[in-house]
């Protein structure tokens, strides 16, 4: 009982995590690459979750179903916010950026709110749950899992396997060398912050599908993202994709044995360190090392 | 600025409850943003979680006031003693961070306050809050003043803010925040304490943030987490002096009277769906100013702006070295 139990919660918190590592895949890209610490980044899946709620309420579609029209809406959205506010802020100070985009997260928020209110919406959908060796699981839990997976390896292939992906690595780790090899980095960022914003697009509908959208999740998704980000390394995909699994797993055994308010302390406390101990140099090194061990690399810085 | 206390001071007691809660709520922010623009325009450290200091020091009161029927000024005491221990706890590890992680560490600071409220909520009553009422009920002058009352109280709150503000800008540690703002290293090469004055400056911050929850606390005499530990306010507490002029005097001043009002108007009467869409158009002004005329607004009325920076902030250029 209490082993069936605990593997039930931490089957829940992994299933969870890879959701998670979904929703920060975007910021990972955003910040390894730009180097731009988005402070949208939550409340763009938030309005990805809204564009799945009212394609579901409209037409009925299916919220996984509604992933192949919200991914190219969301690269459009991505490609014009990018252009308009982003690209403008790339040149200038910290303060610019943090602020501009704290700027969009108003807008986007805010904007929600005026329109949908702050109460819950929710997608009724026809799964349920099944059953595997004594251990009940929510399919729309490991569906969204499945599609985190399947997410995160094709940005990989793309990411170390195409040409263009070889120039958003570049990019990443040196856009004044990457320029005389004749990558367009203006193009290049663009790019990028489209994909980032399409790969939330997908997250936004898997997401709609296994919580309730309220405009306050925008802060939620973006703290947890910043967290899972840092944690695997600015601009490692694999990285982002355990980080995202240690929150989910964390969130569980700390929820279910503890209380659910405290794991988010819990795991922000875990954040600070880390980012007390990267600016010693300290955890980068730890980080390197272990991807020198496993073969898989960051990105950048 | 004499004329403007002044005139505030003497509308109080004419202006209906109505808009005399109106300018509550604007002197509470006002010195809040004030208070964040010791550290983050003065200082360059841009603080996203201040309003753990605007919620622990309220929360403080309401507990001791509730639960141990403490009278308010020692409540008022220990609430900011125990914000000041929390600011230095919070610094000493935030400040070895610099640019956007210390942002994000301090967003993260308030965001799991919130967190911890709900948690300890058989004490903290947890998301719903908790009321003073049962305190108020036994007396006490602080839970028990008029409207207008509390206006006065809320306006020398603002008043004190200011002239922190001003005595902080042209005192040596408003000048070491300044140079440490433009280049840490060139600061502590030439002998200043960064950490140190730092930490000092952070304290100021909490110091005033925490005195405006405790006001806001006694005049509304309802705590919610989601109020007193939310990271929009927080973010609100540092957009007031961006667009008003982050570092200078003026900024957070003009910020609060341009932002604020027309805000709590658009809520008390056409309900919290016009409140957010006042916070849709801030954000744009806000890109737009960052995008255009990222020294706000203070700085971009021209010859108005100029003459009002000169007549009210005494022929000081209180901008300091900006770039």
């Amino acid at each position: 009982m209490a082993f069936s139990s605990f593997a039930q919660i931490t089957l829940n918190g992994l299933l969870t995590g890879g959701i998670f590592a979904l929703i920060a895949m975007g910021l990972t890209l955003v910040f390894g690459v730009m180097d731009v610490v988005n402070f949208a980044h939550g409340a763009f899946v938030m309005l990805a979750m809204y564009l799945t709620f009212v394609l579901a309420k409209v037409a009925g579609i299916d919220p996984f179903l509604a992933i192949l029209v919200v991914t190219p809406v969301f690269f459009v959205f991505g490609v014009v916010t990018e252009r308009l506010v982003i690209s403008p802020i790339l040149d200038k100070s910290m303060f610019a950026q943090v602020f501009a985009t704290l700027g969009l997260l108003w807008i986007f928020t805010n904007g929600a709110d005026f329109i949908f209110g702050s109460a819950p919406r929710s997608i009724s959908t026809g799964y349920t749950g099944i059953t595997l060796g004594g251990i009940a699981i929510e399919e729309v839990r490991l569906y969204g899992f499945v599609i985190a997976i399947v997410t995160t390896t094709l940005l990989y292939l793309f990411l170390y396997r195409t040409k263009t992906g070889l120039a958003i690595r570049a990019t990443a780790q040196s856009k004044e060398l990457a320029r005389p090899f004749g990558v367009n980095v203006s193009y290049i960022y663009m790019l990028t912050f489209g994909i980032a914003i399409a790969l939330v697009g997908i997250a936004g509908s898997v997401s709609a599908a296994t919580r309730p959208t309220t405009p306050n999740v925008a802060n939620f998704f973006v703290l947890i993202s910043f967290v899972i980000v840092t944690l695997g390394g600015l601009g490692n995909v694999t990285g982002a994709f355990l980080a995202g699994l240690f929150i989910g797993i964390v969130n569980a055994w700390v929820g279910f044995y503890l209380s659910s308010e405290l794991a988010p302390p819990i795991y922000f406390t875990i954040f600070i360190m880390v980012l007390v101990l990267r600016s010693t140099g300290r955890f980068d090194e730890l980080l390197y090392r272990i991807n020198a061990a496993l073969g898989t690399g960051g990105m950048s810085h | 600025m004499g004329v403007l206390f002044l005139v505030l001071l003497a509308i109080g007691s004419s202006i209906d409850s109505g808009l005399q809660n109106l300018f509550i709520v604007t002197f509470v922010v006002g010195t809040a943003a004030i208070g964040w623009n010791v550290i983050g325009g003065f200082g360059g450290q841009f603080s996203l979680g201040n309003g753990v200091f605007f919620g622990l020091t309220s929360y403080t009161i309401g507990l001791l006031m509730v639960t141990v029927n403490l009278s308010f000024v020692p409540a008022l005491l220990i609430g900011l003693g125990v914000t000041l221990l929390a600011a230095v706890v919070i610094g000493l590890p935030s400040f070895k961070l610099t640019g956007h992680y210390f942002a994000l560490a301090t967003i993260t600071v308030v965001a799991g306050g919130r967190y911890l409220v709900r948690y300890f909520d058989a004490t903290t009553g947890g998301a719903q809050g908790f009321s003073l009422v049962p305190a108020s009920v036994g007396g006490g002058l602080a839970l028990n003043l008029t409207t207008m009352g509390y206006y006065y109280v809320a306006l020398a709150l603002f008043a004190f803010a200011v002239l922190v503000s001003i005595r902080l800008r042209y005192s040596k540690l408003g000048y070491y925040l300044l140079a440490l703002k433009d280049d840490q290293e060139a600061a502590s090469a030439i002998g200043i304490n960064v950490p140190r004055y730092k930490m000092y400056g952070w304290l100021v911050t909490a110091f005033l943030t925490g005195l405006a929850g405790a006001v806001y606390t006694i005049y509304t005499q309802y705590l919610v987490p989601s109020y007193m530990f939310s990271i929009s306010q927080s973010v609100l507490y540092a957009v007031i002096p961006i667009i008003g002029g982050i570092g200078t005097l003026l900024g957070p001043i003009v910020g609060t009277f341009v932002l604020v009002p027309v805000q709590t108007f658009a809520v008390s009467e056409f309900g919290g769906n016009f409140g957010a869409l006042t916070y849709v158009v801030y954000g744009v002004l806000l890109i737009l100013l960052i995008l255009y005329a990222p020294d706000g607004i203070v700085s971009r009325t021209g010859a108005i702006g100029e003459r009002l920076v000169t007549t009210i902030g005494r022929g000081h250029d209180d901008r300091g070295s900006e770039e």
